[in-house]
């Protein structure tokens, strides 16, 4: 029978190198999809998910309780993130840089969701929220991505950014009316 | 309900984590109130919009590879602070280092030894002069030359690409012996 996290975590503590390459392979396109959507390119998601697990690897003594490890590992994860990202800006403008979106933006979008059915419509549309997601303060973007994108609960949140569950909802509650903002002026134009 | 705590609510009636008594509240509210139940509409939309992956799997190979880079990675810093193992358990990973080295000493020894001699046979059939080419990777033009292009090297470039390598080599044969060194002087 499959492991579960907690007995992996367990065992990796214990010094069981099986135990992390397991635990790896099943957080790997996690952290990997979270470090895609904040930098919006393979090299650097590359970077964060090698980053992240040998941090992880090396500050294992620092989880004090096997069920808070998602939470750990997502701390190590976002901010080193964050720290990418603020290189990267140093670097140059990416959030004004649109070319840099479309890539990544899968076709299929029309298949999941009901309205409005256009797929192109809806390509440019999702295209605009990335936008407005670069615009977001890192925090709240994180947060809505963590919470509306990759579905973490409200605690799990709280606890990676060792915050109040209160500070996670109104971060994702200015975050969300922003993006809102953008979808409402969409639907009025089309309308 | 006024509309201004509806609005409050909207966010955990979407994540379906409001309490029994506001949910119903609320829901009588937006059966009411058609601004609020605009804004909720909008709020629905946003987080199906959201729950998309907009991520390209880079694919298993890219996986197996990063995962191995990975466990390369935290398996060298473990043996580095290898300071708590046993002295069975140390003696059999400098044994494992030992064969090692010893492998990729050979290993760096014929590719010297291969360097040199394609060296002379390049100056022997192309006995001409130099054009072109990068100095800076000389084990480049070591390959065999393509019969397309004419590569051409002189007798000088040959000792510079032999100085290279050897250059090239040394840090690694430094490394390389020493360690062989190590499990000698250890096994004393
Ligand atoms: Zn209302």
């Amino acid at each position: 029978m499959e492991k579960t996290i907690p007995e992996l975590v367990e065992s990796f503590l214990n010094g069981d190198e099986k135990a992390f390459a397991e635990l790896v392979k099943r957080y790997r396109k996690k952290i990997y999809s979270i470090a895609y959507q904040v930098l919006h390119n393979h090299l650097d998601a590359d970077e964060v998910v090698q980053e992240t697990f040998v941090r992880v690897y090396n500050k294992r003594q620092e989880l004090k309780d096997v069920k808070y490890f998602t939470s750990f590992i997502l701390r190590v994860a976002t901010n080193y993130a964050i720290d990418l990202l603020r290189k990267r800006k140093g670097q140059k403008k990416i959030t004004s840089d649109t070319a840099a979106l479309p890539g990544y933006i899968q076709l299929d979008l029309s298949q999941r969701v009901a309205t409005p059915s256009d797929n192109l419509e809806n390509k440019r549309l999702m295209e605009e929220i990335l936008r407005a997601f670069d615009e977001l303060p890192y925090k709240q973007r994180l947060t809505a991505i963590l919470h509306d994108i990759e579905g973490y609960s409200k605690a799990e949140i709280a606890k990676t950014f060792n915050c109040p569950e209160a500070t996670v909802r109104s971060n994702l509650h200015i975050a969300r009316k922003k993006l809102k903002k953008i979808l409402k002026q969409r639907l009025k134009q089309k309308e | 309900m006024t509309c201004r705590f509806a609005l409050l609510l909207l966010d955990d009636y979407v994540d379906n984590e409001l309490a029994p008594k506001e949910r119903e509240a609320l829901k009588k509210h937006l059966e009411d109130c058609s601004s609020c139940r605009q804004e909720w509409e909008r709020t629905k939309y946003l987080k199906e919009l959201l729950k998309q992956k907009l991520v390209n799997d880079p694919g298993e190979d890219y996986w197996k590879e990063m995962t191995n880079i990975i466990l390369a990675r935290t398996i060298e810093t473990s043996s580095r602070e290898s300071v708590t193992l046993s002295f069975t358990e140390k003696a059999a990973m400098q044994r494992g280092a030992f064969i090692r080295s010893l492998v990729s000493a050979g290993v760096s020894v014929i590719i010297l030894v291969s360097a040199i001699i394609l060296g002379t046979a390049q100056k022997k059939s192309d006995p001409t002069i130099y054009a072109g080419g990068n100095r800076l990777f000389a084990a480049a033009s070591l390959k065999p030359p393509d019969k397309t292009v004419t590569t051409i090297i002189t007798k000088k470039e040959q000792i510079n690409q032999a100085q290279g390598m050897l250059l090239m080599g040394a840090p690694t044969f430094i490394g390389r012996f020493s360690t062989i060194f190590e499990f000698i002087n250890s096994g004393e």
